[in-house]
């Protein structure tokens, strides 16, 4: 007969977001294995099912005999009122346990405003919010992802965090609880095992003080543990292709079949934390790529393959490889696509072939409407780069272009917001004078969010912009930006505020955390859902603001993140916040041997790894 | 090019019932290609094989009468075609029998003429089985059964009775009750079991709903 888990299943909108048994899942019996880990991302499960990350660790923790990874996701709101009618746990999708069933639970931190899930998910499978109240029958909770470069809102709540990537230290730190649980250890002993895994950061090892201003007066790191914590990566990517795939049943939102390139990227866009964060590039070799798509096609159908990474024409071998891919997979209906190009790397026959949703629309991001503002984030294309690019793509059959820019950069001023209006009308022009006998299906859409500063970016001492300076920007483009042909899209001003807070927030957001989840905050990154009269209150309540947190800090300030490192130096950021400030453009590392400039290859012992040989 | 046209029937049970007809069509193109079936493509940018699916399943509801047609390039045994897909169905999907077309066929959407259902029912009170039958009976009987239909012009008063074809219990131990209905197919619409279900569920629990059967107009399967 039915279980109880079938029962409520029948009883919601979408139920394969809970169901499980998509293909190539791993199934393995609960009694037998020696460590339980469920991998959780907070959200809904078409989102979370598109991220490679905790794909990754799917099958390389069940490869592994003895470990049994399973997944959960944020259960939408019928669900969560489901399960607490029937006074059940949130479940994983594999063997339908509770989450608290398991030794450890993993949370990918991919943004701020999840958050409030993942508290919220905890609380629907009755764990313990705050680490202090969670003892020796509770799963350990884990974060990992880029959220983990500062994660010190969530330092309460978690056990330990993993900085960097995870292909091995994660499989590290399994091993060191697999052994401790076997010896018998405590979770104190556990835990100060995990200590000696490098890139392991244990929040409860160091000691935030603060000064009357709420302002950091020092971090007290406690013997083990390392007064800074180094990030970790994998030297060869080769070693770590994945050898297994899973295919939902239900459409994510990106349904295909992924695989990266490179990771990092070399561009040094100064408002860029994945760019900093992720370096040194490291690209995979063009005739591996291919031999584990062929075998990955093969166990999996997909109809496209995406070569995802960072700026995927930058891929030293990128002709070679997409050309040989194409010969091999185009008779089997497979189609290869890169995501959307860069616009100095911009061709009609590259994007004809490889840009997915071909005569629709194709996206491009000059991020900010003059050159003079482009310099200063170090994304250095002229008005002309862009309109040549625009051209060719009108020129290539397309009608539709959307632009992308970001408002309230450092240094920004009403001329930089004329110059996204400039940029704009311009293209419209341009499009309708070459699809002159269909010049009324010409658009040209501009989007624009908010600036928000990062951790380990050279902007991560800059003030973010009020909301109402917000406003006031958005509406001066609400007002030039009209007719047809134009349209113009923008972030809910408050959605960018909280995300800020949380990007640059230090512990004493932990209670605004706990209150904002008690009062009924989450999926904060959905608008129909968001509520921030709600976070207002929760804020109030931990005695906060949000200019604590979206203010300018100083150079000499201590940072919430300042005991964990990307690698990359605290005197290269300040060199670029710098030039920045001066306009002055940093060029592209890729390829340049010699180059020690962001400190990322000396502290991590590593090197840039190019497919196609390194240049001088 | 050569064409070849094979009729699959298929079941649907686990956690495969939760997927929607068109996820499970996604699914079965995917399967094929995993099968390294010849398939024939529509031609254009996006080359899909060339499938065609019988009637939509409910959400949440298990069968074992889903159908698909499909062409290969290729003449096939039916049997390689069986072996190969029970090789490469995702779990959930199962292939019950292939059967390779000869000559000119209806199309699934209207070659199907009835549909059977089978409810697993626990009768809510000490019904006995006389009791159960005369229930039936009543219902049999009724020339209007009437269902409220969601239209696009608002909601809207159906008579489901003259789709009713025909149907059967059978006891099973500890009060349980099988009963298959079968119902039209066409244009004149269907019923589905959703909207039966309103007609039993004050006098029942039901467990379980399959779709057991579907009736061609000429015998195919």
């Amino acid at each position: 007969m039915k279980d109880q888990y079938e029962l409520l299943l029948e009883k919601v909108e979408k139920p394969a977001r809970y169901a499980g048994g998509e293909l190539n899942t791993t199934v393995k019996p609960w009694a037998q294995a020696r460590l339980r880990v469920a991998l959780a991302f907070p959200d809904l499960y078409e989102i979370g099912l598109s991220h490679l990350g905790l794909r990754l660790l799917y099958h390389r923790i069940n490869e592994v005999q003895g470990y049994l990874a399973e997944r959960v996701y944020a259960p939408a709101l019928d669900m969560e009122e489901e399960l607490q009618k029937a006074n059940l746990p949130l479940f994983s999708l594999e063997t339908r346990h509770g989450l608290g069933e398991f030794d450890l639970v993993g949370f990918t931190l991919q943004y701020e405003l999840s958050y409030t899930n993942i508290l919220n998910m905890m609380r629907l499978a009755g764990i313990p919010l705050r680490r202090e109240q969670r003892g020796e029958a509770h799963p350990l909770i884990i974060g990992g992802g880029p959220g983990s470069f500062n994660p010190e809102p969530l330092a309460d709540f978690f056990d330990l965090f993993l900085l960097g990537e995870g292909e091995e230290a994660f499989l590290e730190i399994l091993d060191r609880i697999a052994d401790g649980k076997e010896r018998g250890d405590d979770r104190a002993a556990i835990k100060r095992a995990l200590l000696q895994i490098p890139g392991v950061y244990l929040p409860e090892y160091y000691q935030v003080d603060y000064t009357p201003e709420g302002r950091i007066a020092a971090v007290h790191p406690h013997p083990p543990a390392p007064s800074v914590v180094q990030k970790r990566i994998i030297h060869d990517l080769d070693q770590y292709l994945p050898s297994q795939e899973l295919v939902p049943w239900m459409e994510p939102v990106h349904d295909r079949l992924m695989v990266e390139l490179f990771r990092g990227c070399t561009r040094g866009c100064r408002f860029c934390q994945a760019g900093m964060v992720y370096r040194p590039v490291r690209e995979r070799s063009p005739a591996f790529i291919k031999e584990r798509l062929t075998d990955l096609i093969k166990k999996t159908g997909y109809e496209e393959i995406s070569l995802t990474s960072l700026s995927s024409a930058d891929y030293t071998k990128i002709e070679e490889l997409t050309g040989a891919l194409t010969d091999c997979f185009a008779p089997q209906g497979v189609r290869i696509s890169l995501p959307s190009l860069r616009i100095d790397s911009f061709s009609p026959e590259l994007a004809a072939k490889f840009v997915s949703g071909r005569k629709g629309s194709l996206t491009f991001a000059p991020e900010a409407g003059t050159e003079r503002l482009r310099r200063v984030i170090n994304k250095n294309l002229s008005d002309q780069q862009i309109f040549e690019t625009l051209e060719a793509a009108f020129a290539g059959g397309w009608q539709r272009i959307k632009l992308y820019f970001m408002l309230g950069l450092p240094t920004e001023t009403d001329e930089d917001l004329a110059g996204i209006v400039r940029l704009a009308k311009e293209a419209l022009k341009m499009g309708r004078r070459i699809h002159a006998r269909a010049a009324n299906r010409v658009q040209v859409s501009v989007s624009v969010s908010t600036f928000i500063p990062k951790p380990h970016t050279p902007f991560q001492w800059r003030a973010q912009i009020s909301s109402e300076e917000t406003l006031r920007k958005q509406r001066f483009l609400q007002e030039e930006l009209r007719g047809k042909g134009l349209k113009l899209s923008w972030h809910q001003v408050t959605l960018s505020q909280l995300e800020g807070i949380l990007a640059r927030g230090d512990r004493r957001l932990a209670l605004s955390l706990e209150k904002a989840v008690e009062l009924g905050c989450k999926f904060d990154a959905w608008s129909e859902t968001f509520r921030w009269d709600l976070w207002q209150e929760a804020l109030s309540f931990a005695g906060l603001k949000p200019e604590d947190y979206t203010r300018a800090r100083s150079y000499e300030e201590i940072l919430p993140w300042e005991h964990l490192s990307a690698g990359v130096s605290k005197e290269y950021l300040i060199t670029e916040d710098q030039r920045a400030e001066e306009g002055k453009p940093t060029p592209d590392c890729r390829g340049r041997i010699d180059c020690k400039t962001c400190g990322v290859c000396p502290t991590l012992r590593a090197r840039p790894i190019m497919a196609g040989g390194e240049k001088d | 090019m050569k064409k070849i046209k094979y009729r699959i029937q298929y079941s649907k049970t686990d956690a495969a019932r939760f997927t929607s007809h068109l996820d499970v069509a996604r699914a079965i193109s995917r399967t094929l290609r995993r099968a390294g079936l010849p398939v024939a493509f529509s031609l254009g940018f996006n080359p899909a094989p060339r499938l065609s699916f019988g009637p939509p399943l409910p959400l949440g509801l298990e069968s074992e009468a889903e159908f698909f047609d499909l062409e290969l390039t290729a003449d096939l045994a039916a049997e390689a075609v069986f072996q190969a897909l029970k090789e490469t169905l995702p779990p959930g999907l199962k292939v019950i029998k292939v059967q390779r077309l000869i000559g000119k066929t209806s199309s699934l959407m209207a070659g199907i003429k009835a549909l059977s259902y089978q409810f697993l029912l626990q009768p809510h009170a000490e019904l006995g089985q006389l009791q159960v039958k005369s229930l039936l009976e009543q219902l049999w009987t009724k020339s209007e059964l009437p269902v409220m239909k969601r239209t696009k012009s608002g909601e809207q008063v159906v008579n489901i009775r003259p789709l009713w074809l025909d149907y059967r219990l059978d006891f099973e131990p500890e009060g349980l009750v099988f009963l298959t209905i079968k119902v039209e197919f066409g244009p004149r619409g269907t019923i589905r079991p959703d909207d039966f279900c309103t007609f039993l569920a004050q006098d029942f629990q039901i467990r379980r709903v399959i779709r057991k059967a579907a009736f061609f107009e000429e015998k195919v399967i």
